[in-house]
């Protein structure tokens, strides 16, 4: 039942709200009492604390069925199924008596919590099984959440107006159109539907060329054809990579104070172009992210998909200071990530305590992390035959260099000593301390390291003091040890080129952390799946590596792959239509947005898996429907239905990416270069967006100038996570820090300041002048409709054409009267206008909301 | 919605009804503002219960907040909170120096300050002979002087000072500020940051990012000069006219294209961000413009003097910028290899940053003070962490997370006041710790936000500014 009109009138009744906080959370209104939805978060939020697995208050637990009805010391049970009147957790809650109602303190519960606990008491208190749906009971899973049930067969609905539908899909999406009394709209114009599958399927705008040629085919097969060829498109995967890239925090950069660069990250960037280019099956995808260098130990390329788990922030690993957190933040954002990535979980969680919402226990986010303990970055190589010469190099480096290092240590200490003694000698201290003093460091016991880095300025011997006391021959023969010293380290031998991935260390004995505090651990736990989505009677042997990770993740029958690929096809729905069948791509939880269809999106997500994980047919499917072909055709009757638009009536014009913005107005002004894949590339800053902290630090260099070089595609911009690249931030781009499932759109006056004055644009917007000056030197209206068919594919109106042309002579005026006439010549100023109204058309919103 | 009524003397409340009862059926005035991001989560109608929303009931004490950031870890024992222990025990081993971890690994003995202390004002407190200017305004602070965090790394601390949290990726407090309560300048970022000239602190740009919330929130840095923010100078070649007729072009395309689309409200919001963006390119300059200023306010933040121009200078410019309506200026004392960190030579370095501060911060405080906005504006100093009592290489001093000194004024706050203690020689928090999620939460407080319910659903989870924790500070309240 589509709930946005029917919550109307039960949330007035209910509390008063707006209509508009009813649309945006239909699924507070409730038919039915929902234990995990409604009444787990209600028990966690005020009861667990004091009943729960850490503390039983006099004796009672509320964490499980089976202790409710067993009650506590009063030997009373807390629940009576069926009996609300009888039970006596719905008497104390509701107790009038403040020292007898719980919870004891704070604000009691307000009376819509226990009205849901009454009405949930009263259906029989159902508490569903949170280990998982066993395979035996497959056929009767209503009691667990949606999200973690098997993948079902459906039939496709009924529909009346049979002629709309083109493939499957629309059969759900229109009988869900028809039972609220809407028509969806009929196809967009051809024009229109081409950009809008250039720039969902590869991110580029079709050319003027292109786009003219499919408008004069007017076969059927025109527009199946043209979908099969973007499919087929080496940019395809660019434009998807981007999408994932997101929910794997990928970046190029360490993050925290030094940034390092990750000059081997982008192994893993290309692995997933080239991924979904050739259309890997997303399982065999999904396993090699998680185990790709245990399942392919020899080649580079899949290795490199464990990138996905390396990508993070890194806390420091050899920092002096690297605490024990730190490790386990490391940890965290893997599991976070996979969480979000994969299963559309918020795992995290339950690092700290059971997750509140969801059938997640603390225990099971630690034996997933067991699978991770010893997991750490590695630089694969890519050639592992050349391994043993270099670490031979680099190991006879090492030991000339600390044996030139000792030797030279020792040469100067024997030289300095006398000095440090006599300085000794001069401190005004009692003589006791000074004696103290003249112990060697190495002997020290704790008073004397006290007292010697209390004066250790003052008796610390530099080099130039230290010369002052040699002898000619002496400083002779310290320049010629500092200058061997100088040239062992400088031939240091090169890195091999490396892949960054991980792999794994010595095992390491997981424990479960108590609060997720370091310093209270408990029990040792083995590496294990989540118990919510794993089914105990197919379980043959006990886990152990990232493989049965990997194995697990994309089991179908017994594991987490119905959730996988129910997260995934999501994914693919939200970046074609905008937004997901669930509205929360990253949290298919209970808090989580229920389904828009439900059925849809259990059918496409049976397709993925009946076509063996290939992702390619089922965006297929979805381009090729009439519901993603609609025109935007907004009307007043049907918005009043539907004003969210949550049925699909209509297509919504959708503002570009960040990068896509980027991408077009370099395709536009005939700059764009269309290399694919390699180390990422540094395009310039404004010198006043580079931050550097410390001036020895990875810099952002500050005397680029774009070129061929950097008008690459924005998914091959650096990005470095403490000086992330202003103009792509500007419009959105993910932070890169945590999983990244929605984009944030909103937009503001700096977006607007960045299109109007950044250097970039203005220099793109002269390069697309020049192309309209060469492609129609002719006349001004001749170059008004060159400029429309280049950046917005179509021809300009009448009125738009005598617009553009009386703002060209009357900028044109401006220049000649604002530079005079001696400054340049009327060429010039001609030319001046045309790059303001090239840039025009680049600010404006056609060139960056999709219809 | 509750929340109404509850802020009747807030004026920012009232113009957001106006709002909402203009906006009539359609999409309005309030749509448009939510798009553009200058409405807070108090405007948006997302929560299923009005008691959840974030304002508290008690009147907002502070409007904005002005946070004077010593980069470095200034030291608290040598400025503000005299421990005659120290003296005492000077050239003393310290007792756990074998268990303790400390950032540079070396332990010295126990350190006086190398400066005079005297007591200052009704309240008494102590203030070392380094900041003569901010002692006389000891009774309209309150100090915090049992700080903590939970780290000794510079960058670490930076972030959970400005975040709640060690790690990066969180939302630092004055993106929380902006979206629970909006901008009352649609012209001016609400939330701005100045660094020093010499440097920008370790960890970067994240340091004041909006993390998961929407990225209008993040912090925009502001510079001096006529080109304030990033990409607000017109290009040079173009003159305002030119620019304008531009603008006009590009208004008259939008709302040809947004003719026949009438169901797509961010198309009208786009229209609107060019034209905030054009008046923000006059407002912008206008705000840090101080020519206005008379020469005896430029001297009142030491804008006269050589050592302390740069710093007066930007706080002269926060005060100008918060007058505006801003809600958060974040002013950073110290850059690269000049800041507040003294691993040596405590006593050179603190005399110099001490100089540079000490006129600005007491110049801030006092012309707040005679325009009656200090009552509506909290002033916040303090750094990422302070320094040990011992000595490290003879006159220095190493980090010290484990009890530091920050201090608040203005906007609610109880001034002569002082809250927490460390032990008798400065080295850990004893009595009163402070977390930094006390200091956020009590900040949110005096903001009229209550910090368990300023909340934002990200991948999954209600996030807020201080986790799971915090308590506000009552005992400094007014």
């Amino acid at each position: 039942m589509p709930g946005s009109w029917n919550c109307v009138a039960l949330c007035v009744l209910a509390r008063g709200l707006i209509a508009l906080a009813c649309v945006l959370a239909p699924n507070l209104i409730l038919a039915q009492v929902d234990f995990s939805r409604d009444v787990r978060p209600i028990l966690a939020n005020n009861c667990w604390k004091c009943h729960g697995a850490a503390t039983q208050m006099s004796g009672l637990r509320l964490d499980s069925l089976e202790s409710a009805l067993r009650g506590g010391a009063s030997g009373e049970p807390a629940i009576i199924p069926g009996d609300p009147a009888r039970s006596v957790l719905l008497a104390r809650i509701t107790h009038v008596k403040p020292g007898e109602r719980m919870p004891p303190s704070g604000q009691p519960l307000t009376e819509q919590q226990t009205a849901l606990i009454r009405r949930w008491i009263e259906s029989g208190a159902p508490w569903p099984n949170e280990l998982g749906p066993a395979p035996e009971a497959a056929g009767d899973q209503s009691s667990t959440h949606w999200a973690f049930r098997r993948l079902r067969d459906l039939p496709l609905p009924e529909v009346s107006n049979a002629s709309w539908v083109r493939t499957p899909v629309d059969r759900f999406v229109l009988a869900r159109l028809e039972a609220a009394g809407l028509t969806p709209n009929d196809a967009a114009p051809r024009s229109k539907l081409a950009r809008r599958l250039y720039f969902d399927l590869i991110g580029l705008p079709p050319s003027a060329d292109r786009l003219e040629a499919f408008g004069r085919d007017n076969t059927p097969e025109a527009y199946g054809r043209l979908v099969d060829r973007l499919l087929e498109d080496r940019h395809f995967g660019e434009r998807w990579a981007r999408h994932w890239l997101d929910v794997a925090r990928y970046a190029d950069s360490a993050g925290y104070e030094e940034d390092r660069p990750r000059p081997n990250a982008y192994h893993y960037r290309d692995f997933v172009i080239r991924a979904f280019n050739d259309d890997m099956p997303f399982a065999e995808m999904v396993r090699l992210q998680l185990a790709g260098d245990l399942l392919a130990p020899r080649d580079p390329q899949r290795i490199a998909a464990t990138g996905f788990l390396a990508a993070g922030p890194d806390v420091r690993p050899d920092f002096v200071n690297f605490r024990k957190k730190d490790r386990y933040d490391e940890l965290d954002d893997i599991i976070s990530t996979v969480g979000t990535a994969m299963l559309g979980l918020t795992l995290g969680c339950a690092r700290c305590h059971d997750h509140k919402y969801d059938p997640i226990p603390t225990r099971d986010y630690y034996q997933l992390l067991a699978f991770f303990d010893q997991t750490e970055r590695y630089g694969h190589p890519v050639d592992p035959s050349e391994v043993g010469r270099y670490e031979m190099l680099l190991g006879d480096f090492e030991s000339e260099v600390e044996s030139a290092t000792l030797e030279l240590d020792e040469w100067v200490k024997v030289r300095a000593e006398p000095i440090r003694l006599e300085r000794i000698s001069k401190l005004g201290i009692p003589e006791d301390q000074k004696e103290l003093l003249r112990v060697p460091e190495d002997k020290a016991n704790a008073l004397q390291a006290s007292l010697l880095v209390q004066f250790s300025e003052e008796l610390k011997v530099t080099d130039d003091q230290l010369r002052e006391t040699l002898g000619d021959a002496e400083r002779a023969e310290l320049d010629l040890m500092t200058a061997e010293l100088e040239t062992i380290e400088a031939s240091k031998p090169k890195d091999i080129a490396r892949v960054l991935g991980v792999r794994d260390g010595n095992p390491k004995e997981t424990r479960l952390l108590v609060r997720g505090d370091p310093n209270h651990e408990a029990e040792v736990v083995r590496p294990d799946a989540l118990g919510a989505l794993t089914c105990q009677s197919g379980r043959v042997r006990a886990f152990d590596s990232r493989i049965d990770l990997a194995n697990w993740m994309t089991d179908v029958d017994c594991g987490a792959g119905s959730l996988l690929a129910r997260v995934i096809v999501n994914r693919l729905w939200q970046h074609h239509l905008g937004r997901g069948l669930v509205g929360t791509p990253g949290d298919f939880g209970s808090r989580g947005d229920p389904p828009s269809h439900p059925d849809l999106l259990e059918w496409l997500s049976g397709q993925l898996v009946r076509g063996g994980w290939k992702l390619k047919p089922i965006h297929k499917l979805i381009v090729d429907s009439a519901t993603y072909r609609q025109s935007g055709e907004w009307d007043r009757s049907r918005a009043g239905i539907d004003p969210e638009n949550r049925l699909w009536w209509r297509r919504e014009a959708r503002r570009l990416e960040a990068e896509a913005i980027r991408d077009a107005i370099l395709a536009v002004s005939g700059t764009l270069n269309r290399t694919s894949f390699g180390p990422s590339v540094k395009p310039r800053i404004p010198s006043e967006a580079i931050y550097n902290p410390v001036e020895s630090y990875h810099q952002w260099p500050e005397d680029i100038r774009d070129g061929p070089g950097t008008w690459r595609r924005s998914i091959y911009v650096f990005s470095k996570r403490a000086n992330l690249f202003p103009f792509l931030q500007s419009f959105g781009a993910p932070r890169t820090l945590q999983s990244c499932a929605r984009r944030d759109a909103s937009m503001g006056p700096i977006q607007a300041l960045d299109l109007l004055n950044d250097e970039f644009v203005r220099e793109q917007s002269r390069y697309f002048a020049e192309r309209v000056l060469w492609e129609s030197a002719a006349d001004t209206e001749a170059r008004v409709r060159s400029a429309y068919r280049l950046s917005l594919g179509r021809v300009p109106t009448g009125p738009e054409l005598s617009r553009a042309v009386s703002f060209l002579e009357a900028q044109t005026a401006q220049y000649r009267n604002d530079l005079g006439e001696q400054a340049a010549s009327d060429s010039h100023h001609r030319m001046r206008a045309l790059v303001d109204f090239c840039q025009s058309l680049f600010a404006s919103n056609e060139f960056i909301y999709i219809d | 919605m509750s929340w109404q009524a509850s802020t009747p003397n807030s004026k920012r409340f009232w113009s957001r009804r106006d709002c909402l009862t203009r906006s009539g059926s359609g999409f309005g005035l309030l749509g448009l503002a939510a798009l553009l991001g200058d409405v807070g989560a108090l405007a948006t109608p997302e929560s299923e219960d009005s008691s959840a929303s974030p304002r508290h009931g008690p009147v907002a004490r502070a409007k904005s907040v002005i946070w004077c950031f010593m980069y470095g870890g200034p030291s608290g024992i040598d400025l503000f909170d005299h421990k005659p222990d120290l003296e005492k025990y000077h050239g003393r081993p310290f007792d756990g120096a074998a268990e303790l971890q400390t950032f540079s690994g070396k332990v010295g003995p126990l350190m006086r300050p190398p400066f005079g202390f005297q007591r200052y004002g009704e309240c008494g407190q102590t203030v070392s002979e380094l900041y003569p200017n901010i002692a006389r305004h000891v009774d309209s602070i309150a100090f915090l002087k049992a700080c903590h965090v939970e780290t000794n790394v510079h960058d670490q601390a930076l972030f959970q000072v400005n975040t709640g949290m060690t790690r990066l990726g969180f939302p630092s407090a004055g993106s929380w500020i902006t979206y629970g309560l909006g901008s009352e300048n649609r012209n001016l970022p609400g939330y701005i940051v100045m660094y020093d000239p010499r440097g920008i602190p370790v960890g970067g740009a994240p340091l004041w990012s909006s993390g998961f919330l929407p990225s209008i929130h993040g912090g925009t840095v502001f510079r001096s000069g006529s080109s304030p923010i990033l990409n607000l100078q017109r290009p040079a070649e173009m003159s305002a006219a030119a620019q304008r007729r531009q603008l006009d072009l590009v208004a008259a395309m939008n709302r040809d294209h947004l003719q026949p689309r009438p169901g797509e409200d961010a198309l009208e919001a786009r229209i609107e961000s060019f034209e905030l963006a054009f008046r923000m390119q006059t407002e912008a300059p206008s705000a840090v413009d101080l020519s206005g200023e008379s020469d005896e306010t430029k001297r009142l933040y030491g804008i006269h003097e050589p050592s302390s121009r740069s710093y007066g200078t930007q706080l002269l410019m926060a005060r100008r910028l918060v007058e505006r309506g801003c809600r958060m200026v974040q002013v950073y004392s110290g850059g690269t290899n000049s800041d507040w960190d003294s691993h040596s030579k405590l006593e050179v370095n603190h005399r110099l940053r001490a100089r540079e501060t000490d006129a600005p911060v007491a110049g801030l405080l006092a012309d707040l003070k005679r325009l009656g906005l200090l009552e509506e504006t909290l002033v916040i100093w303090g750094g990422e962490f302070g320094r040990l009592p011992m000595s490290e290489g003879g006159g220095g001093r190493d980090h010290n997370p484990h009890g530091f000194l920050m201090w608040m004024a203005g906007g609610g706050v109880q001034g002569g006041t002082s809250y927490g203690a460390t032990d008798e020689i400065g080295f850990r928090a004893a009595e009163n710790p402070v977390s930094v999620h006390d200091v956020h939460a009590t900040i949110l407080h005096l903001l009229g936000l209550d910090h368990t319910r300023l909340t934002y659903r990200h991948n999954g989870r209600d996030f807020r500014l201080t986790d799971v924790a915090g308590n506000v500070i009552r005992e400094i309240l007014v």
